[in-house]
C-alpha cells in the first residue's frame, strides 16, 4: 500500500520529537503505525535531515556506534504544520463518513467504525 | 547473505554517489542490521529479509538522493530562518565530550554537482531495457535536426554574402563605365543597391532563424525527453 509521503514524514518527525531515537527502534515504532517496508525509512530520514528538520549525533554502544536522530526547531515547526493539516483533513473525512448523513448507515456497525475518532486532547505534540 | 556481504554489495551499488552519501547509507544499515541481529533469537549473521536485496535498497536510496534538487515549498517564515545559527541544547554542550561526533548544524539543502546528477540519472534511465533504444533514437534525431538547421543557415548566409559582394562589385563596375554610358552607370548603381538590400535582408533572416531555430529545437527536445520519462 503506497503511503502518502507527507504523512510518513509527519510520523517520522513526530516519533523523533517525542524522544531522540536511532534507526532500528524508529523503524519498529513506525511499523506499528504505518505499513512501510524497512527499506523506505532511511531515504526518508536522509531527506528530512537534508532539509534541516532533523539532526543526528553518535553515541557509543557496546563497542560500536549508534546514531541518534533528534528534531530541530525547523522540524518542530514543520511538524506543527503537518499536525494542523492532518486535523483539517481528518475532520473533513469524518464529516464525509458520518453515519448519520446517509441512509441505512446506522444499521450497519461496520460503517460506524469507519468514522475516525478525533480526540483533540492528544493532538498537541508536546513541544518543549 | 551475511551482513558484510549485504553491506559490501550495497556499497558497490552506491559507488556513483558522493562518498559521504554512500558511507552514511552503509553506516545506517550496518547499525540497523546489527541491532536486528541482536534482537533476533539466534543472533545469526544474516541480513534481514525485510530489507530486500541490496540492489533494490540502493535503487531507492539513489532515487531519493537524485530527487533532492527540489526542496519542499516553504513559507517565507521558514526561509528567513535558513541563516540562523544552530540552537545548541545547553545540556548537550556540557556533555558533548561523551559523544564521538556532534552534528548540531542543520545542513542546508545541498547543491549537487550538475554533471554527477546528470550522469546518475542517465545511468538510471538507460538501465531500463526500453529506454536505451529510445534514448539512442532521440539523440540521432536531435543531431539530424541540428545539422539540418546549420545547413539551412549556412546556405542562406552564403546567399547573403554573394548578394552583398555582387552588389558592391556592380557598384564599382557602374562607376567605371561612367565615361562610356551614363545610363548604364545609373542602371548598375540601382541594381547594386537592390543586391545589397537583398543581401542585408538575408542577413536578418539568418539571425532570426538562428535565434528562434535553436531555441525552438531545444524546447522541442526537452518536451520529448519529458514525455519519454513519463
Amino acid at each position: 500500500m503506497a503511503f502518502h509521503a507527507q504523512l510518513l514524514d509527519a510520523c517520522v518527525l513526530a516519533n523523533i520529537a517525542k524522544s531522540d531515537t536511532y534507526g532500528y527502534t524508529l523503524t519498529q515504532n513506525l511499523k506499528d503505525v504505518v505499513n512501510v517496508s524497512e527499506s523506505t525509512l532511511y531515504p526518508v530520514l536522509r531527506r528530512l535531515q537534508a532539509e534541516s528538520f532533523l539532526r543526528y549525533y553518535d553515541r557509543a554502544y557496546q563497542g560500536r556506534n549508534r546514531r541518534y536522530y533528534a528534531i530541530t526547531e525547523r522540524g518542530t515547526e514543520q511538524l506543527r504544520e503537518f499536525s494542523e493539516q492532518w486535523k483539517i483533513f481528518r475532520d473533513k473525512v469524518n464529516e464525509l463518513l458520518d453515519p448519520n448523513t446517509y441512509p441505512g448507515a446506522e444499521t450497519a456497525p461496520a460503517t460506524q467504525a469507519l468514522a475516525l475518532k478525533g480526540d483533540d486532547n492528544n493532538d498537541q505534540i508536546a513541544v518543549s | 547473505m551475511t551482513k558484510s556481504q549485504f553491506l559490501d554489495e550495497l556499497a558497490h551499488r552506491l559507488r556513483h554517489l558522493p562518498p559521504n552519501e554512500r558511507d552514511e547509507a552503509v553506516r545506517f544499515y550496518d547499525e540497523y542490521i546489527s541491532d536486528k541481529i541482536e534482537e533476533s533469537q539466534d543472533h545469526a549473521d544474516a541480513a534481514p529479509a525485510e530489507l530486500g536485496t541490496p540492489a533494490e535498497l540502493a535503487a531507492q536510496i539513489i532515487a531519493v538522493w537524485a530527487g533532492q534538487d527540489e526542496p519542499r515549498e516553504r513559507t517565507d517564515a521558514h526561509n528567513s530562518r535558513a541563516h540562523e545559527p544552530p540552537h545548541n541544547n545547553a545540556e548537550q554542550e556540557r556533555t558533548a565530550s561523551a559523544y564521538y561526533e556532534v552534528n548540531d548544524e542543520p545542513r542546508a539543502p545541498r547543491k549537487k554537482s550538475g554533471f554527477r546528477t546528470f550522469w546518475i540519472v542517465i545511468l538510471a534511465v538507460f538501465a531500463s531495457p526500453i529506454a536505451l533504444p529510445i534514448g539512442i533514437a532521440l539523440i540521432a534525431v536531435a543531431i539530424a535536426l541540428f545539422v539540418t538547421l546549420l545547413a539551412v543557415l549556412i546556405s542562406i548566409a552564403a546567399g547573403a554574402v554573394a548578394a552583398i559582394v555582387g552588389g558592391i562589385l556592380t557598384l564599382v563596375a557602374g562607376f567605371a563605365l561612367i565615361g562610356t554610358s551614363f545610363a548604364t552607370t545609373l542602371y548598375l548603381i540601382g541594381m547594386s543597391f537592390v543586391a545589397v538590400g537583398l543581401g542585408l535582408i538575408l542577413v536578418m533572416c539568418v539571425r532570426l532563424i538562428a535565434k528562434h531555430g535553436v531555441v525552438g529545437l531545444i524546447r522541442m527536445l526537452t518536451n520529448a525527453i519529458r514525455r519519454v520519462k513519463k
